[in-house]
């Protein structure tokens, strides 16, 4: 059919940095995403909003393959995430690692070489140079040596973004990036983040901030379970989509899910 | 138990140590990925494998002696425990602590009561007490090189995969984001952790094993923030711990090696609690005490300077090597009652920051003017901030600013200025009025929102 062979093309586009065809995810066989299919564009920062337990990290992770989708495919620049690897950066939440650990900021921004340098070779001087280059791009080469428990959490973000940078990727794809952070950070972030649009890279942000998010992104996916509405930001954020989004529960889904929690399916 | 430089000896001291070393670096990444208890439910569920393995040799008409036999055993039977911990976690509601709550005692009973019962058989089942807490009189030669050799393979491992467990046990999302499979990784340091268990069975015992895992990089963390520093450090603790407990047991029959190992292992943990120079408790006290000193100083000074300015005496650094006088009296007002006020007195003169007497004169030296403005500036510039940016009514700052003023670093003092458009070294104006005193030192009036307000 001719529509088939249309997607069949588009699917092996290698300029289109993502594509999301007919994903669907599910914790324990209760899904949390539904039919998700998204193309974006190189060059663009892309916010996806929604409200809590949308499923908007939930999406970042199946892009990823940390969660296995029940259906559906990702393609990135038209291949598979394994073969694509080295050209996708993640930044999980801040609050999902443990600040204790014995690490100080350059180690860990050297953490962004290790997808190169695989399990043995250990990072050297130039790994050096390019993880104290992140620094500086973010303010933070003055803190190189310092534990990172002793950061606040604006520095921690910005810690966790410099390892982003030195994966020298493509596609950037950042879980709540704002989250808890001061106003210079998230300042210095939005900086950082056009620059790296301007450098023709796509970033995907996690995003809570109604307010902000029509002056961040040129793109937006309102997420709600399933995209709501996906396009330009103008396009996008209208009254009635966000409403679709934000204010109607979901009741009949939402019911399936607890009914099936109730029967001792999933957690 | 012979000599102390007998050949058996040797190489079972050789090996405890490079045992206790392994068990240090092994650890410091059970620790660090929280798996520390799952390697206690492991090394518990070793006994009934070797009463069944015991059983098995005994009924086949061998020795029950065969080592490696044994350890067979105990492998399988810590392997079938690792699947129970992980099916009842995996397939129920059971959280993780449930889980091995269950399995660490279930097993730990089956194999008390094999064991009692393979005992009861005769042979030479008398040897398998050892089994529970130790036993290195039992060790040969054979022994040691065996425990020496899977050390050795054990730390090679964790320390040549140092990075990629390193980054599992910090951000497992992000190590599977590389690509990396975290399920290997965690093999890998299970098995390590594994076999390490099984051949320090014999010299520390299925009950205390846990503890060569756990009590050297638990005291590792009291010395450094850094992984490199604390594998060395818990590596050079384990290690010790292992040849001490050791020669002690080895030097009187009484005491089990289990014990001994450990009761080292929790000196060693003491003397790092104390005294580890990264979160020691005695640098602790000490840093606490720098600050305590650093408030009473800053509050002192302030008075000082404030009580100059109030009669137009408010000191500068350009054109005054020291400041006007002050009787002592008032002075003795700014230690707040502070019992010991003789104490500070004597640091403050120490530290150059006053001449004078407490009971005559007192001056403020340069040291002490410049001291006096830094603290007045600090205070004066959070009042500042309170009130314009978070426009607190003048009355609430005082006390909000006390509370908050000694945190303020160079950057965000800096940052404060910037905000409030005032250049450095100024001194701005106090929100509340600065109640002249009489020279007695009792206050003529005294604002409400001062009273008492100082205790920070």
């Amino acid at each position: 059919m001719a529509v088939e062979v249309d997607q069949e093309v588009s699917r092996l586009d290698p300029s289109i940095p993502l594509q999301i065809r007919d994903l669907t995810v599910a914790y324990q066989q209760r899904p949390v995403l539904w039919e998700v299919n998204l193309d974006l564009p190189a060059g663009s920062l892309v916010g996806l909003v929604g409200p809590n337990g949308a499923g908007k990290s939930t999406l970042l992770r199946a892009i990823l393959g940390l969660v296995e989708p029940i259906s559906g495919e990702v393609r990135v620049f038209g291949k598979t995430l394994a073969e694509q690897r080295g050209r996708v950066a993640y930044v999980p939440q801040r609050e999902s690692v443990d600040w204790d650990f014995p690490t100080s900021v350059l180690d860990l921004v050297l953490m962004g070489t290790y997808g190169k340098l695989g399990w043995f070779r250990r990072p050297g001087a130039t790994e050096r140079a390019r993880a104290m280059e992140a620094l500086r791009a973010v303010e933070m080469d003055a803190y190189a040596d310092r534990q990172i428990g002793r950061l606040s959490g604006g520095q921690q973000q910005r810690a966790f973004l410099a390892r982003a940078l030195v994966q020298q990727s493509d596609l950037y794809l950042m879980d709540e990036p704002f989250a808890a952070v001061d106003a210079a950070t998230e300042m210095a972030i939005m900086q950082l983040l056009r620059s790296l649009r301007s450098q023709g890279k796509t970033v995907v942000v996690v995003h809570h901030d109604l307010h902000t998010a029509p002056d961040y992104f040129d793109r937006v996916v309102l997420l709600n379970m399933r995209v709501v509405a996906y396009g330009k930001v103008e396009q996008v954020f209208q009254k009635e989509n966000l409403q679709k989004t934000y204010g109607g529960r979901l009741t009949v889904l939402d019911e399936l899910s607890e009914a099936m929690r109730r029967r001792g399916v999933g957690p | 138990m012979t000599g102390w430089l007998d050949y058996n000896t040797w190489w079972v001291l050789f090996g405890t140590s490079l045992l206790g070393a392994a068990c240090g670096a092994v650890g410091v990444f059970l620790l660090l990925r929280r798996r520390a208890l799952v390697a206690d439910v492991i090394s518990h569920a070793t006994l009934p494998g070797i009463a069944v393995a015991f059983w098995l040799l005994w009924a086949s008409g061998r020795s029950g002696k065969s080592l490696p036999w044994l350890l067979l055993g105990a492998a399988c039977s810590a392997g079938l425990g690792a699947l129970g911990l992980l099916l009842l976690r995996n397939r129920t509601r059971l959280r993780e602590d449930a889980a091995m709550g269950v399995v660490l005692t279930g097993w730990f009973a089956i194999g008390t009561v094999l064991l009692r019962w393979v005992q009861g058989l005769g042979g030479d089942a008398a040897g398998l007490e050892g089994f529970l807490f130790g036993k290195t009189a039992t060790l040969v030669a054979e022994d040691g090189r065996w425990i020496a050799l899977a050390s050795l393979l054990s730390v090679g491992l964790v320390l040549l995969l140092k990075r990629p467990i390193g980054l599992i046990c910090f951000d497992p999302a992000f190590a599977t984001s590389l690509g990396w499979s975290v399920w290997w990784l965690d093999f890998g340091l299970m098995m390590a952790a594994i076999s390490l268990i099984i051949v320090g069975l014999q010299a520390v015992g299925a009950i205390l094993m846990v503890a060569l895992l756990v009590i050297p990089p638990a005291a590792a963390r009291f010395w450094t923030t850094r992984l490199h520093r604390l594998l060395l450090i818990a590596m050079g603790l384990g290690g010790f711990s292992g040849m001490v407990g050791a020669w002690i047991s080895d030097q009187g029959d009484k005491i089990p090696s289990g014990p001994a190992i450990v009761l080292t292992g929790v000196a060693f943990f003491l003397i790092s609690l104390l005294f580890g120079t990264h979160d020691g408790l005695a640098r602790r006290w000490i840093r606490h005490r720098a600050l305590e000193w650093m408030v009473r100083r800053d509050h002192f000074l302030r008075d000082f300077y404030e009580y100059l300015e109030s009669r137009g005496q408010a000191p500068t650094i350009v054109g005054h090597a020291r400041s006007a006088e002050v009787p002592g009296a008032a002075a003795l007002q700014w230690t707040r009652g502070m019992a010991n006020h003789r104490t500070l007195f004597s640091r403050l003169h120490r530290e150059g920051l006053v001449i004078g007497e407490p009971h005559g004169s007192l001056f403020l030296t340069a040291k002490g003017i410049q001291q006096a403005i830094i603290a007045v500036r600090k205070h004066r510039f959070v009042e500042h901030y309170l009130h314009l940016l978070l426009d607190l009514p003048t009355e609430a700052i005082d006390r909000g600013a006390d509370a908050t003023e000694h945190w303020l670093d160079e950057t965000m003092l800096a940052r404060l200025e910037s905000q409030l458009g005032v250049s450095t070294m100024e001194v701005p104006e106090s929100l509340h009025p600065i109640v002249p005193e009489d020279e007695s030192g009792t206050p003529s009036s005294q604002p409400a929102g001062k009273l008492g307000g100082r205790d920070g």
